[in-house]
């Protein structure tokens, strides 16, 4: 199946992105020159289970991945070093990309389940961190949509067993889209205070990114590319508006207490916040360059007419390449 | 969809403001200790008559003028700087900008300053108005007071208050010979304490770092709504 695909590796563009007459512009390279679109990149099945190994550090530089801690058995970790070796001919700094799916999510809802029941144990422990950060919002408010959105990824997961899966997986995506809504609003409240805590920041927007990741999948799986086109397009858009006004300087000075702001004696502590910030916003500024270049990879298989069933199988089934380049020409 | 030149560009102009948030930020904070040092200089020649007859007079006539010349050497320099990284992003080779070189006083009534640049965004073959951080010649014209707000040049009153509140205050406890040092010491660290809060930040949000930094955000919107959709 994957030979009916137009799949290349990353290491047939290493010497154009090297020289840059090819460009990556989040998950597209393009002619330098002509300003053509020459590929898309796209994760694979094995691409997402190495990452959940590595998933509590989402936003860790590349060149700084411990790999051989991973714990990862040989073969794996000759998988995840392939990995992380692609990543960096593709010139990504950091995993930032992997937050909102490399290419078309093909993370698979039992997998999204499994990140979320982890990201909602975290949430638990922040208790008191939540009360002050919204006032209105409880634990159990939270719990509930965890909940709801678990709910639905087992439905996705049971609808693929039925003969025809197509209505089932359109409501489920729907009501994800209901989720997804849920957590940019708690996503965008927070933002909205003067306080940043960027711990829960990060579980709150990876909660919204697996939301979006997931209601993508299941209209992939129905077939329903160009209503996925359109989805991808707002949430790119949605991202934009939600991670363009964070600047890593203006949260760091934030993050200090007021009567700390700006004195001399927390240069230091200020310089130590704002490096780990930056890390932080430039990971989420990668998610979003991936999300507003995905519209170009769907609208690749809408014209190479793949169907979006079989791509998505494809690229699960994949058991030894974490990462392809679907051409585009 | 976005052009993609659009999303290369989006992520370029994002990044101009992050960096020259923090390059405004540490390099006033940097300059401060040149200003604190000409300051200092100023404080160690005022006399008992000055300090407790005419502290405020002599705050207005001798510390006042080498505040005011430190801020617009510094917003200067930093409009310079700021401005020419914005023109190394609108003029990178892949965006193919060609800059128009008919320059607009400011002023005032613009949130962006002078529009000093068109761009033909290749891909969009789009033109687009790239709104200028500032020009320092539409600045200076237009006067920084006009542009960030008249607290950025304005020598606090309270600064001429606690010199001498400061002075008063360390003359309890001195020995004589020892007073005027002290004197001195009092009100270098209450100018100091003052002068940070007005440079780098306070809680009315409008030191002269603030407010760089709001003009930066406005900027930055201004070019991203120009961008092609």
């Amino acid at each position: 199946m994957i030979d009916s695909i137009p799949f290349k590796v990353p290491l047939e563009f290493a010497a154009g992105l090297a020289d840059g007459s090819i460009t990556r512009i989040g998950t597209l390279l393009k002619d330098t020159a002509t300003g053509q679109i020459v590929a898309h990149v796209q994760e694979t099945g094995v691409a997402q289970n190495l990452l959940q190994g590595i998933s509590s550090t989402p936003f860790m530089a590349l060149g700084g991945l411990d790999l051989a801690s991973s714990g990862y058995a040989n073969y794996q970790l000759a998988q995840l070093k392939t990995m992380v070796e692609g990543l960096q001919v593709l010139q990504y700094a950091n995993l930032g990309v992997a937050l909102a799916g490399i290419g078309v999510s093909v993370i698979g809802f039992s997998m999204i389940n499994k990140r979320l029941k982890l990201i909602e144990r975290q949430v638990a422990e922040m208790g008191a961190r939540i009360e002050q950060h919204f006032s209105d919002l409880s634990q159990s408010m939270l719990r509930h949509h965890y909940y709801q959105v678990q709910t639905l990824f087992e439905m996705a997961g049971q609808a693929l067993c039925l003969k025809n899966p197509d209505r089932e997986l359109l409501a489920v995506a729907s009501q994800l889209g209901n989720e997804s809504g849920y957590f940019r609003g708690e996503v965008t409240y927070m933002l909205s205070k003067e306080n940043f805590d960027p711990e829960l920041f990060l579980s709150l927007t990876r909660s919204y990114t697996l939301c979006n990741a997931g209601r993508l999948e299941c209209l992939m799986l129905a077939r329903e590319l160009p209503a996925a086109k359109k989805v991808a397009q707002d949430v790119g858009s949605h991202y934009r508006s939600l991670f363009d006004p964070l600047v890593p300087n203006r949260i760091a000075i934030n993050m200090l207490p007021i009567e700390e702001r700006w004195l001399e004696s927390s240069s230091i502590k200020l310089k130590q916040i704002q490096g780990e910030v930056a890390t932080l916003v430039q990971g989420v500024r990668d998610a979003t360059e991936a999300a507003l270049t995905k519209p170009y990879l769907i609208d690749t298989l809408i014209e190479k007419d793949i169907d979006g069933y079989e791509y998505i199988k494809t690229l699960r089934e994949e058991k030894s390449n974490p990462l392809y380049l679907l051409t585009a020409t | 969809m976005l052009p993609v030149e659009s999303v290369q560009l989006r992520t370029e102009i994002l990044n101009w403001r992050d960096q020259n948030y923090e390059k405004i930020h540490d390099r006033l904070a940097r300059e401060l200790m040149v200003l604190f040092s000409s300051l200092d200089s100023e404080i160690k020649k005022m006399e008992y008559k000055d300090i407790f007859l005419n502290g405020a007079e002599y705050s207005k006539a001798h510390f006042q003028p080498v505040y005011t010349a430190w801020v617009e050497r510094e917003i200067r320099e930093i409009v310079e700087d700021v401005e020419a990284d914005l023109r190394k992003v609108v003029t990178s080779k892949s965006f193919q900008f060609t800059h128009n070189s008919a320059q607009e006083a400011y002023d005032g009534s613009s949130s962006c300053g002078t529009e000093v640049a068109t761009a033909t965004l290749a891909s969009a073959g789009a033109l687009v108005a790239i709104p200028a951080f500032a020009s320092w010649s539409a600045v200076s014209a237009g006067g920084i007071a006009g542009w960030l707000g008249v607290t950025v040049i304005s020598w606090p009153v309270v600064i001429a208050g606690i010199a001498v509140g400061g002075g008063l205050l360390a003359l309890s406890g001195s020995k004589w010979a020892n007073l005027k040092e002290n004197v001195h010491k009092s009100i270098e660290k209450n100018i100091r304490a003052s002068i940070r809060q007005q440079v780098l930040g306070n809680k009315e949000n409008n030191s002269v770092c603030q407010r760089l930094h709001g003009h930066l955000d406005k900027v930055t919107n201004a070019i991203l709504e120009e961008i092609p959709a």
